[in-house]
């Protein structure tokens, strides 16, 4: 497959090939996409009627790339008379600049044509690769040219205009012109998509973070150094991880995303390209992660996820009132009831995490205004869990989809449909209760408990929570324990069977304080021993349960970002060195992949491969891989509020021998946080010291 | 006979007083089209409290449907966010207003909710374990979010 390049804010983004073409077929999603709707699939320039080949590729901004063309297929470089500079930019549909040099001695005569097309796919479509229900058209008006997409009152529009005088058919756009010698002729296309509403009106459902069609490069590129200079500074004699962590910054503002009611206010979104919108558990998963270095993402989540928040019960979209949605989308089969995303509330993780969040953003930032305002959200949340999030009635959350043709089978993180099976392979019944929701729901009651107590002024609910709480813990502390192997059950079936596996799942309960003191130590063993951990880090499922497979999607592969929140489970149960040593596997890994950690990796035993497999996914910066290397850090420097203040405990792994986070925002102004390690790197040229194996670069002190 | 488009609006002038909203103070003009003619109704909030009048001043959110698509909204037939993707209806202005105010509209009428599935229990006594009895911990219940109490209906159901 010839290499994409992406380019993207906010939800709108571009997926091409090396030379800035889009040819989209059902094998290659490429395309210009906003709004979860496919805009443009065809952009193929031809000069003088021959394409043309990158010599480079230049990422100037996530939003922004150059590509450097000459004629010709590419193979032999002929003695090449003209090049070709495209630079484009994505912002509020796009912008290329096309720019063509003559490096020849004599004067040129050249057409340029580029053939455009639109499929207008909905998102969904392009993965399934769905037939269309509505008609196509094509309009030349006198110096734009319009596709539109009709189906009874949707309408969609893709409008391509130019600077400089060009000949417009329905097929595309050509320009003649002459260049002299030495000389050079620039133009610049604009691409915008649009949404048509009701007679005509134009519908706004949502923008890229800051976006609008004020929104100028010279803003973006501003507001990036800002981002960047804001969130505090990394310093470390281990280099790799000063890499990463601007990588992480940098993508993470990428990632940003203002749905609708957000006005300019920005929450992570979970992933691109096919992830770029509100999701429940990935937007509060994310800003947790992120607390220490960039607060305000966490502040929008739970503003926005509180204004969406469930109401009503509605079975298609599985709703009800106080659950916290799941994703929401704004493509065709959204539109038209064929897929439940307007929005989708399939999730029965994130209505208990966004009480945590609310809990530890103030913990973090002291914003004890936010969560005095968004206490009927919290409350009803609160309620959620036991209202309607406890299915069976036996004080477990469980879920079992209403929508049964469309909704989402397992409604945990892992979410595929094998995910969640016993120890020999075979599905459980419905409803499922996955251990770490009830992990989930302990924390969310004893977080809530404080926040009844000291800002909303309510002790009798903080008893009646915490007494909830204490007996939620006894009763899962026997229900969910499987004796014979000393951890966790994966989840309760239906019938109240245990889910017997052996999974990562426990590591989620150490981060939600549910597990009893005297059966931490046997889950860090597990979490730490060779069926679940494979050297870069903790596997999804164990070695030797029957559905493992290294490279099964929540079966034996390794997310960084259920690593994070085990690493930070380990810490609170007092096993540092464990969670260094999780961090440095997760860690080196990122270095393999330049300091953006994908969505997932295999799980093979590192000494087999020596090198991180990458799990064949298109979605690429994630979200919640791209905030793991902060919470890391966090969790390597041991910080911790504690009333007003914030408390540094660093535990460093081997390799890095010093390691500094400056100017943490947070309750108490900016404070920086300081960790000796116990080695120090001697890092020589060609030789990467990597951390968590011995290797002989290593001096110890 | 009252319309549901009627009785939402009445109940929504009834509750004076509404959570859902107390993030935000505008006024939304919803605009019915009845083909010859086309219903205002000003929704003003100011932090949560809700007054509905027939006549106002300039809005800061104009939600626009032809009144039979409304209608349906208001039975909880029709989800809005959807019809507005769908072009059947449109928002202007500001969205926030619009998007809060579709939370207080009823879900669908044949929702029966995710009622407990105590039969499953019954079914295998010896294997689910019954909870401590809980006591609702002085949250919005249910049938307090929505103005067409759907919930309550299902409650029934139950």
């Amino acid at each position: 497959m010839e290499s994409t390049v992406n380019i993207l804010d906010g939800n709108t983004f571009v997926v091409s090939d090396s030379s800035g073409d889009i040819e989209a077929s059902p094998a290659e999603p490429t395309g210009m996409f906003s709004y979860d709707t496919r805009f443009l699939s065809t952009w193929v320039m031809t000069i003088n009627g021959d394409r043309l080949s990158p010599l480079s590729i230049d990422d100037l901004h996530y939003f922004q790339t150059r590509f450097f063309l000459v004629p010709g297929p590419g193979t032999v470089y002929s003695d090449n008379k003209l090049s070709v500079v495209r630079k484009r930019t994505v912002c509020e549909g796009f912008h290329e600049v096309l720019t063509v040099f003559n490096h020849g001695d004599e004067a040129a005569e050249l057409t340029i044509h580029l053939e455009v097309g639109s499929d207008f796919a909905d998102l969904f479509e392009v993965k399934d690769s769905l037939e269309k229900k509505g008609k196509y058209s094509a309009t030349v008006e006198s110096d734009r040219l319009v596709l539109g997409y009709e189906r009874q009152t949707y309408n969609r529009q893709t409008i391509i205009s130019t600077s400089t005088k060009a000949k417009l058919d329905k097929q595309g756009i050509t320009f003649k012109f002459r260049v002299e010698p030495d000389g050079k002729w620039e133009t610049e296309i604009q691409v915008d998509a649009e949404i048509r509403g009701l007679a005509g009106r134009e519908v706004h459902v949502g923008h890229a973070w800051g976006s609008g069609r004020s929104r100028s490069m010279p803003e973006m590129v501003q507001d990036l150094e800002a981002w960047v200079g804001k969130a505090p500074r990394l310093e470390c004699d281990w280099d790799p991880l000063k890499r990463t962590y601007r990588r992480s910054l940098i993508d993470l503002a990428s990632l940003r995303f203002s749905p609708t009611i957000a006005r300019s206010r920005a929450l992570p979104s979970a992933g691109l390209p096919w992830f770029m919108t509100m999701f429940g558990r990935d937007s509060i998963l994310t800003s947790l992660q992120t607390l220490a270095f960039t607060p305000e993402l966490a502040a929008t989540t739970l503003t926005v996820l509180g204004e969406w928040q469930g109401s009503r019960l509605d079975d298609f979209r599985d709703e009800e009132p106080g659950k916290i949605p799941h994703e929401l989308r704004y493509g065709e089969m959204t539109a038209f009831e064929e897929r439940p995303h307007s929005p989708y509330f399939g999730t029965a993780d994130a209505t208990p995490l966004f009480v945590i969040l609310m809990d530890e953003y103030e913990r973090w930032t002291g914003d004890a205004k936010l969560v005095k305002r968004m206490e009927y959200e919290a409350r009803a949340a609160l309620n959620w869990i036991d209202e309607y999030g406890d299915l069976m009635g036996n004080g477990y959350i469980s879920y079992q989809r209403r929508n049964e043709d469309t909704g989402l089978e397992n409604q945990c993180w892992k979410d595929s449909w094998d995910a969640i099976s016993f120890r020999d392979g075979t599905l459980p019944k419905f409803p499922r209760a996955t251990c770490e929701l009830q992990g989930y729901a302990y924390d969310a009651k004893i977080r809530g408990a404080r926040l009844a107590r000291e800002i909303w002024n309510d002790p009798a609910l903080a008893s009646r929570l915490e007494n909830e709480a204490a007996d939620l813990k006894r009763r899962f502390n026997e229900d969910f324990w499987v004796e014979n192997g000393e951890y966790f059950a994966l989840a309760l079936d239906g019938d109240g069977r245990k889910v017997d596996t052996l999974s990562s799942n426990i590591g989620h309960l150490l981060w939600s304080g549910i597990v009893e003191p005297d059966k931490a130590n046997a889950l860090a063993r597990h979490l730490m021993g060779p069926r679940l951990f494979c050297g870069w880090g903790i596997r999804t499922l164990a070695e030797g349960e029957v559905r493992y497979n290294p490279i099964g999607y929540h079966v034996g592969t390794v997310w960084p970002f259920d690593n994070s929140f085990i690493a930070w489970g380990l810490r609170r149960y007092g096993f540092k060195d464990e969670a260094a040593r999780v961090a440095a596997g997760i860690l080196d890994a990122a270095e393999f992949f330049n300091g953006r950690l994908p969505e997932a990796f295999a799980g093979y035993r590192r000494e087999e491969t020596m090198y991180p497999v990458q799990y064949p996914t298109a979605c690429s910066p994630q979200a919640w891989s791209t905030g793991a290397p902060m919470l890391l850090v966090q969790v390597m420097l041991g910080l911790e509020p504690v009333g007003d203040h914030l408390v540094v405990e660093p535990v460093l792994p081997e390799g890095i021998g010093h390691m500094e986070l400056l100017d943490i925002p947070g309750r108490w102004g900016h404070l920086d946080a300081f960790a000796r390690g116990r080695v120090s790197v001697n890092a020589q040229a060609g030789l990467r010291p990597q951390l968590g194996v011995t290797l002989p670069q290593i001096s110890r002190h | 006979m009252t319309s549901a488009t009627e009785a939402f609006f009445d109940g929504l002038a009834n509750r004076r007083h509404e959570p859902l909203l107390e993030k935000v103070s505008g006024c939304l003009r919803v605009d019915l089209d009845h083909g010859k003619r086309v219903d205002h109704w000003f929704i003003t909030i100011k932090e949560g409290d809700v007054s509905v009048a027939r006549e106002g001043g300039e809005p800061s959110t104009i939600f626009y449907a032809p009144a039979a698509v409304f209608e349906k909204m208001a039975t909880g037939e029709m989800n809005a966010m959807a019809a507005m993707l769908r072009g059947e209806a449109a928002t202007t202005g500001d969205l926030e207003l619009a998007v809060l105010l579709q939370r207080l509209l009823p879900g669908p009428p044949t929702s029966t909710g995710p009622c407990r599935l105590a039969h499953s229990a019954a079914a295998n006594p010896d294997l689910v374990r019954r909870g401590a009895p809980r006591i609702s911990a002085g949250y919005p219940i249910s049938t307090e979010l929505t103005v067409d109490s759907t919930a309550a209906r299902a409650a029934e159901r139950r």
